[in-house]
This record gives structure tokens, sequence and C-alpha cells, in this order.
């Protein structure tokens, strides 16, 4: 336990220094601080890792069964889509300056919260749930690499003389699709599975419970979006501020709708 | 007329209004508790916690939004407008495998191969092997200006969205199909009658019959045994007769029949109201699942006929602590009860504190999915194949009039990559058009 609290800070400490360092790298073009912050983040994930695999190793499986255990493995996700991203494609590094700081604020939330251990029920142990849960965490880690993206674009749109290292606006806009992209088809995959998953456990493929019904929207404006850009041409500030207006609805399912109303998922976001 | 509607319903805008009316029908049902979806005591204390708006809410129906006429004609709007781009797409994708279909003539890049002199026929005929030995699918066919030679290649991955808005027009129609077909038999089993509390918060179920759904489809099903989390049934019909086990995650299959045992279950208390020789049992749930143990507290449950709530809590020791309260005071009355204690109520008569007791929750479903499924495993297949297929078309027009040699071509994404084919197509066909050199050639 303690060595799960010693790793996880110790990881959002990297994570925010080297938030730090890369905005502070990017606003005054500083190389050397874009790399101390590369190295900060590597650093921290690999903290991050440690911290999972112990908790992992403590309950006896996989981290999805409350804010603790998914907050910490969204953020995980997250940085590492990032970082992975960026070993390939180094253009990517400066959303970082977006995906950072939210990963290490719902890493530390996640940490603040309850941390006791809970049994995996049978109704809950089912290779569905694990393919569902791995499904919604790539889906929160996608949308969020693209709407850091998207927020990129509209700071260096709205101001061009700051964040002169970022990429050019194009290579934005691409990134931004192709990061929607991405978590539109795990967004999908995430339904599918939840559904069956729900109709071999509880009877019902769908319930209209709230997480459900707020998945679905978030689902249905992230096709818009994909539609607006290929068949209506939106393109530029436009579709970054659509895809900005898109997360909104998946924050609203993640983190609003279970501490508002009762839903089923209820257990594992908060 | 229905040639109108149908175009109508394939409009952009259409679909847009469709869904933003869909988000506040489903935001409705987020905020106001759903009629099968929350236990009735959670609807009984959304009523009393909103006294001004629940008649409202009533007459509105809007405990039952998602079954509403008007929210699934919304849906029904959504299948029929995805029908109707479905429709269109698929005309395109038919079209553009006819020759000359979908190639934008007046878009196309000319080249000239002749220093601007039109090709003659035997030219443009002689370009056909340099397309396809780029790859090109070649067709030719005749036009009023004359004879046409058409290559093409690569792929917009137009089927790979066919198939998705299909498939997703499938399984929105499955599921309202198996909403509305659906029948489902579900019950709380309070393990009140003579169970077992083990140490691992095991409870067992004497045997004993159990039976219902006979009315409906002609199989009985006698419940033998319930654990946490497994058990047995018995199952009768015309077929003939079976056991078979209960376990969480693996639902019996019998005929169109499907049963399946929940495992969201926890403790209940039975508690007694009586005021002189009247007597009023009734079971309330402490806890949904079992987070925590059974420190989470009940809704609410009323008491009928009085003006008072009732919440519970249970303590570790399996004591109670009881809250009854009355909306306009608040708490009127708590304490912490041991089994078979009594309390006073404001009114003068007594609550007790009856017995501890289990739930789970059996349901019987008849609901076939197997659409639905193929429906979902349609549209992700068509989301990958229209997604992340390449998708990038070049075509080449040769014709016999003044226009002499078209290029053009289209790419979702990597158009440098399109760009260089169409450099390289460029120079296959001038050098493939070039006049030979005469006899004898150059020094």
């Amino acid at each position: 336990m303690i060595s799960q609290a010693i790793t996880g800070w110790t990881a959002i400490a990297l994570y925010a220094v080297a938030s730090a360092a890369l905005i502070v790298g990017l606003i005054f073009a500083r190389d050397g601080a874009v790399r101390w912050a590369t190295g900060a983040a590597w650093t921290g994930l690999a903290a991050h890792t440690a911290f999972l695999a112990l908790r992992w190793n403590e309950v006896g499986h996989g981290p999805y069964l409350n804010l603790y255990e998914v907050g910490s493995a969204n953020s995980w996700v997250a940085v590492a889509l990032l970082l992975g991203g960026a070993a390939r494609q180094p253009r990517l590094l400066p959303a970082g300056a977006a995906v950072l700081p939210a990963s290490f604020l719902l890493f530390g939330v996640a940490m603040l919260s309850s941390s006791r251990p809970l049994p995996l029920l049978p109704i809950l142990d089912s290779a569905w749930l694990v393919l569902h849960a791995c499904f919604a965490k790539l889906t929160y880690g996608a949308y969020l690499v693209a709407t850091a993206v998207a927020a990129l674009y509209l700071i260096k749109d709205g101001r061009p003389g700051v964040l002169e290292r970022a990429p050019a606006l194009p290579i934005l806009e691409d990134l931004l699709h192709r990061f929607v992209l991405l978590g539109f088809v795990m967004h999908s995959l995430m339904i599918a599975t939840g559904a069956v998953w729900s109709q071999r456990a509880f009877g019902h493929h769908w319930a209209w419970d709230p997480i459900e019904t707020w998945a679905f929207i978030s689902w249905i404006c992230y096709g818009v979006f994909l539609h607006a850009r290929a068949l209506h041409g939106w393109r530029g500030r436009r579709l970054a501020l659509l895809a900005c207006a898109c997360f909104a609805a998946i924050v609203c399912a993640f983190f609003g709708v279970p501490y508002l109303y009762t839903t089923s998922h209820n257990l594992f976001l908060r | 007329m229905i040639a109108a509607a149908w175009a109508w319903f394939r409009r952009p805008r259409v679909a847009l209004a469709l869904i933003l009316l869909l988000i506040p029908g489903a935001g409705i049902g987020t905020l106001v508790p759903q009629v099968g979806r929350a236990p009735p005591s959670e609807l009984e204390a959304w009523g009393r916690a909103h006294e001004g708006a629940a008649p409202f809410v009533t007459a509105l129906g809007l405990h039952e939004v998602y079954s509403s006429p008007l929210f699934l004609a919304l849906l029904g709007g959504l299948i029929l407008s995805t029908a109707s781009c479905t429709a269109h797409h698929v005309g395109r994708e038919l079209a553009a495998g006819r020759p000359g279909g979908l190639v934008p003539l007046e878009t196309l890049e000319p080249v000239d191969p002749a220093g601007g002199a039109p090709l003659d026929l035997p030219e443009a005929a002689a370009l056909a092997p340099v397309l396809a030995r780029a790859g090109y699918r070649t067709s030719s066919w005749p036009t009023a200006d004359g004879w046409v030679l058409s290559g093409r290649k690569g792929s917009l991955g137009g089927w790979g969205s066919v198939v998705f808005h299909a498939s997703l027009g499938v399984a929105l129609a499955a599921g309202l199909f198996s909403a509305a077909t659906r029948r489902a038999a579900y019950t709380e089993v309070v393990v009140g009658q003579a169970f077992v509390d083990r140490p691992a918060d095991y409870l067992q179920v004497a045997p004993g019959p159990l039976s219902w759904w006979r009315d409906h489809t002609g199989t009985e099903i006698t419940l033998e045994r319930l654990g946490r989390g497994e058990g047995s049934l018995h199952l009768r019909s015309a077929a003939g007769e079976r056991s078979a086990e209960l376990a969480v995650n693996a639902p019996i299959e019998e005929g169109p029949l499907t049963i399946y045992l929940g495992d969201f279950n926890g403790p209940a208390v039975l508690l007694a109201r009586c005021r002189g020789a009247e007597r009023d049992e009734g079971y309330v749930h402490l806890a949904r699942p079992v987070a925590g143990g059974g420190d989470v507290p009940s809704p609410a449950f009323g008491l009928p006929g009085t003006p008072f709530g009732v919440a519970c809590r249970l303590l570790p020791e399996r004591s109670l602590k009881v809250e009854v309260r009355e909306r306009a005071r608040g708490v009127v009355a708590a304490a912490t009860l041991r089994r078979g204690e009594v309390m006073a109520l404001p009114d003068g008569s007594t609550l007790a504190y009856v017995d501890l007791s289990a739930w789970t929750t059996l349901e019987v479903l008849q609901d076939d999915v197997a659409p639905l499924y193929a429906a979902l495993a349609g549209c992700l297949v068509g989301l990958v194949v229209m997604l992340f297929s390449e998708r990038w078309q070049v075509w080449v027009v040769a014709t016999g009039s003044t226009r002499g040699l078209l290029l053009g071509g289209q790419a979702r994404k990597a158009p440098a990559f399109l760009r260089e084919e169409l450099d390289a197509l460029r120079i296959a066909l001038l050098a493939a058009s070039r006049p030979a050199a005469p006899c004898g050639g150059a020094p």
C-alpha cells in the first residue's frame, strides 16, 4: 500500500514537472526544457506502470473496479498514447501540454479517492467486462489526446506568435482527425462489448442506464464530427471547436452522470 | 410524395435535427427515474421528493420516456434517415462501378501528350497496356464524341461506409424490435424462506417450488437451490424435464427462453409496522451491490398509510440504524435496533425490526438478440473498412475528341502520394504516346 502511494505520487509529481517544462519549452522555444519534459514524462509513466502493477498484484484483478483504479488506468492510457505516438511522430509531443496536466489531475483525483479494494463479483468476472473496460480506457485516452491537439490548434490559430514549436496547423488538424478516428472505433467497440456483456450478465443489452445513454450521446456527437469533416468540408478552427464540444459530452458521461444519478456504473466511476 | 419524403430523410440537417431532439429526450430519461430501470421504491421516493412536478411528470409519461411514442418516433426517424443515406450511398457505389459513372470529366486535369493535337483512336488504344502495367483497371465505351478509354486505380472505400450505415440501421431496428417484442419475467428472490446464513455471506434457499412463467410459455421453472452466485433449477416443458445449474454470467437456454441469475444481491430487512391490531410487513432492500458490505443506505422506503418514509443503514454488528422521515419536517424519529426490537413512531404506531434476509434476482427472458449482434458486428467491420482502408482513386480518360488525355484523382488522405501517382502516370503516358523516332535515328 505504501509502495503504491510512493509510486503513484511520484508519477503525479513527474507528470506535473513534465507539464510545466513542456509548456515552458513550447512558449519560450527552449529545446532543453522540452527534452526535460520528455524525460520526466517517461519516468513518470514508468512509475505509473509500477503503481498499476502493484495494485493489480494486491487486488488480483485489473484496474477497473472503482475510481481509484479507473482514473489511474485511464490517465495511464492517455499518457502512454501520447508518449508512444510522440516516439513515432515527434510532432505529436506538443499535445502533451494539455494531455499531461489533464492526466496528472485525473490521477490526482483518483489517488485522493477511496483505495479500499473491492472484491471482483462473479457477475463482473467476465472476459466481456475486461474487453469493455479496455476499450473504454482507449476511448477516453484517444479522445483526451484529440482534445489536447484541438486546444493546441485553437491557441496556435488564435495567437500565431505563441507555440512556435508546435506543429503547423494542417498537421495538428490531421492529428486531431486521426485521434478522433481511433477514439470513435474504440468507442464503438466499448458500446458493442458492453451490450454483449450486459445481455449475458443481466439479460438486457441496453437499459438506457444514464451512463449508457451519455456514452451513446457522445458517440453520436463524434459521429457528427466525422460527418462534418467528411461530408460537409468542416476544417480548421470550426472543427477544433467541435472536437472540444464533443469532449464535453465525454466528460459529462465520465464525471458528471455518476455523481448526479444512480447508475449501474457507479461502482466503477465514483 | 414518398420519393420526396425519402429524399427529405436523406438531408443531413434532418439527421442532425433528429439527433438534437434525441439528446434532450435521453437527458429527461437520465433525470427522471424510469419504470423498469429503477425499483418501484425509488420511483415512489422520487415522487415524494418532487411533489410539485410528479403529477406533470406522470401525466406526460416521463417515467417511461424511452418507450414513449415521441421517443420511438425519433428513433424510427433516425432509422429512416440512416436507411435513406445508405440507399443513396449504394446507388453511388453502383454508379461508380459503371463505365463513366462518376468520373467528373470537367474536373479532370488535361494533359497534352502530342503538343496540343488531339489523340487519334489508335494512339488512345495503345495507352491501354500502359495503364494495365501501372495497375489500372481499364474499360472502354463509345460516347457521342467517339471512343473512350478509361483507367481506374485505388478505391474510395465507399462500401465500408455502406456496410457501416446499413448495419447501424439494422442495429437500431433490431434494438427497437427486441424492446417491443421481448418478454421478461423478473423476480427478486427474497431469501426469507428458510435460509441458512453461512459465514462467507452465503445464503441458501430451502428446496421448494418457485414457479412462474408457465402460463406464458408452458415452461415451468422450479428453483431447487439458490446460493450466492450459483444455484440449480428444475425445468419442465412439453419437450421434457431437466435440471440445470445456475451461475452468474452463464445464462441457461431453454427453448426460446434464457434464464439469468443476478448477482447484485444484498441484504434486506423485514420491518413490521403495528398500530393496534393492524400489522403491515415489508422488506427494505439495504444495498444494491455490495461495495462496502451493508453500510450503504437504502433509498427512503415509504410506510403505507403514513406520511413517513424510512431509511435504514445496516451496521457492522448487524444492528440496524433506522431513520423515520417526514417530508416537511425531515427526520422525526431515529433509533438503532437489534433484531426483534421495536421503536415508536410519531403517530403512535410502532416499527419492528423483524428479520435480516437477503435477496437476489432471477430473470427469464424471451428475446432473440442474434440479429442485433450480427448488426453490431457489421457496424464494426464497416467502420474499420471505412476509416482505415486506403481511400484514393486515380482516373485517366483518353478520348478521341479534342480533349485528348485527361487525368484526375482524389484521396481521403496523403494527397502528396496522389500527386506522385499522377506525375508518374503522366510521364508514362507521355512516353507511350510520343511519336516513334524516324528510321535511322539521331546520330
